[in-house]
């Protein structure tokens, strides 16, 4: 399917490695510039490098920054506006905020990190790549969440709070920028295999006694397809809602769960 | 090669509107389309575009709410093309009424399309499905499952396949089947068309208004909506299922 990428410029936050990564991979397989944005300067510089052994022709922009900064997220766009006429791609996605419940999080400071780092990296980069995509009439933004938008994940409390307000937000500014061609979606992910969700199972299997196998396995099993998905099948869907190929559908927040979650 | 070489579908009410549109892009792809409808002659246009294009395609006249009609008709698609990947359930009429005028027949006959149709087409074609272990279904929904009047049938109808989408990607997940939703807003079909009509309004003079309340500014086209189907039966899309996507250009506001 051509998803009609060559030409763009795609920004992609939290684009190391996991799911940043393999949509930044994605997009530049279908023709696009990437701008891959992670805190670490070597890990940010790696993945470039990694990106370009899976597609030789990609032009990869590797930039270092805390997406949590809004002075790091400036200089971004400062530097792509710099070497072209802003981003026509925006893929906002950032590590996950830290666990725990409501209970155990008594501390305001740890909710203020997660708003930075969750709901404010989104807010401000769309502001900065929003007059660009108005000046030319296009755009696609698509912000990656988790399932936690749709129904609450147990000892997550803070993902809960900001994935559901990251949500609320792609819908809001869906109806504002909607008349400048500007189409603004959620993609959340189940579970998909990445360090991330290895990391959490790791964390389960210790306090559960359980091997990290048994605990993978247990998980699957409560997924209607019955297996994790993979950081490149969570790719080709953001890819599909940030290409020309979606003409139509804007507000939405979808999720890429193998069936795992059943709200509305 | 294009993403459904090799692939059969099989097209509810794929005569006119979205499931036309449908049915020609997934054959552009490379599918074998089975492009079913009431009447067999009016999927003549459709079959002769895709054959013209140098796809390939066939017409079954189907009653979908005739629960002998569908396994014979799906019996003769799987002769025909030696199986069905991708089933998309598209049928549906529209009997519009206040509640207080609506009659029993209107909601019956917009009950049995829609939900009894799908029912029927996705059991007939689970069987070919789980026996393959691959299958794709999309249900068409509509932004009218979130209320709309006149419509208490055909918005009930509508939610109700939300409930029926996410309940077979439960029961047919394990079976390598994805079952999806696209719910549509306003797009310019013959049966928006009968809408205004009903309503009194110039169908452009409709159009313009509706328009205006939408966010991107402009009604749906038939590929708008047949673009976000293809990707859901497409394996692009192969761990999304039990999703529901509105097709409607931001929604109403």
């Amino acid at each position: 399917m051509d998803l009609m990428m060559n030409g763009k410029t795609a920004l992609v936050l939290a684009g190391s490695r996991g799911l940043g990564f393999a949509t930044a991979t994605e997009l530049a397989l279908h023709g696009a510039r990437v701008v891959i944005v992670s805190r670490s300067e070597e890990a940010i510089q790696r993945a470039a490098k990694e990106l370009i052994l899976q597609v030789p022709q990609a032009q990869v922009v590797p930039l270092a920054g805390d997406v949590s900064s809004a002075e790091d997220l400036a200089r971004v766009y400062r530097c792509i506006q710099s070497e072209c006429e802003g981003v026509d791609i925006l893929v906002n996605n950032c590590g996950g905020p830290s666990p725990g419940t409501f209970l155990e999080l008594t501390d305001d400071e740890v909710w203020e990190q997660a708003y930075d780092l969750t709901l404010m990296s989104a807010v401000r980069s769309i502001r900065h790549a929003l007059p660009a995509m108005q000046k030319k009439g296009w755009g696609r933004i698509v912000n990656i969440t988790s399932s936690s938008m749709k129904q609450p994940i147990p000892n997550l409390v803070l993902s809960n709070v900001f994935r559901a307000a990251v949500a609320s937000l792609t819908k809001s500014i869906a109806l504002e920028v909607g008349a400048s061609g500007i189409l603004v979606n959620a993609v959340g992910p189940g579970r998909i295999a990445t360090e991330r969700v290895a990391s959490l199972d790791l964390v389960t299997a210790n306090e559960t006694g359980l091997s990290l196998e048994e605990v993978s396995a247990q998980s699957a099993s409560r997924i209607p397809v019955g297996r994790y998905g993979t950081p490149q099948e969570f790719a080709k869907v953001v890819a599909f809602l940030a290409s020309g190929a979606n003409g139509y559908v804007t507000g939405q927040s979808l999720l890429v769960d193998g069936g795992l979650v059943s709200s509305m | 090669m294009a993403r459904f070489t090799g692939k059969v579908a099989v097209v509810t009410g794929a005569a006119r509107g979205i499931g036309a549109a449908t049915a020609k892009l997934l054959a552009r792809d490379g599918a074998a389309v089975a492009v079913l409808d009431m009447d067999e002659s009016s999927c003549h246009d459709v079959v002769s575009a895709i054959r013209e294009s140098g796809g390939t395609a066939e017409a079954f006249s189907c009653n979908v709410t005739d629960s002998a009609d569908v396994s014979k008709v799906f019996e003769q698609v799987a002769n025909r093309f030696s199986a069905v990947h991708i089933l998309v359930n598209n049928a549906g009429i529209i009997r519009d009424n206040l509640l207080f005028k609506m009659t029993e027949d209107d909601w019956d006959s917009v009950m049995n399309v829609h939900l009894r149709g799908a029912f029927l087409c996705s059991r007939a074609a689970q069987q070919y499905m789980v026996a393959q272990k691959y299958g794709k279904i999309v249900n068409t929904s509509s932004t009218s499952a979130l209320g709309n009047r006149g419509q208490a049938n055909y918005s009930t109808a509508k939610a109700g396949l939300q409930g029926f989408t996410k309940t077979l990607a439960i029961e047919l997940g394990p079976f390598g089947i994805c079952v999806n939703a696209v719910a549509p807003g306003f797009i310019v079909t013959d049966m928006t068309k009968e809408t205004s009509r009903r309503i009194g309004v110039d169908f452009d003079e409709n159009q313009r208004r509706a328009a205006e309340r939408i966010p991107l500014r402009r009604v749906g086209r038939p590929e708008d909506v047949a673009n976000v189907s293809a990707f859901l039966a497409s394996d692009d899309a192969s761990y999304v299922s039990g999703q529901v996507i509105y097709v409607h250009g931001g929604g109403f506001y």
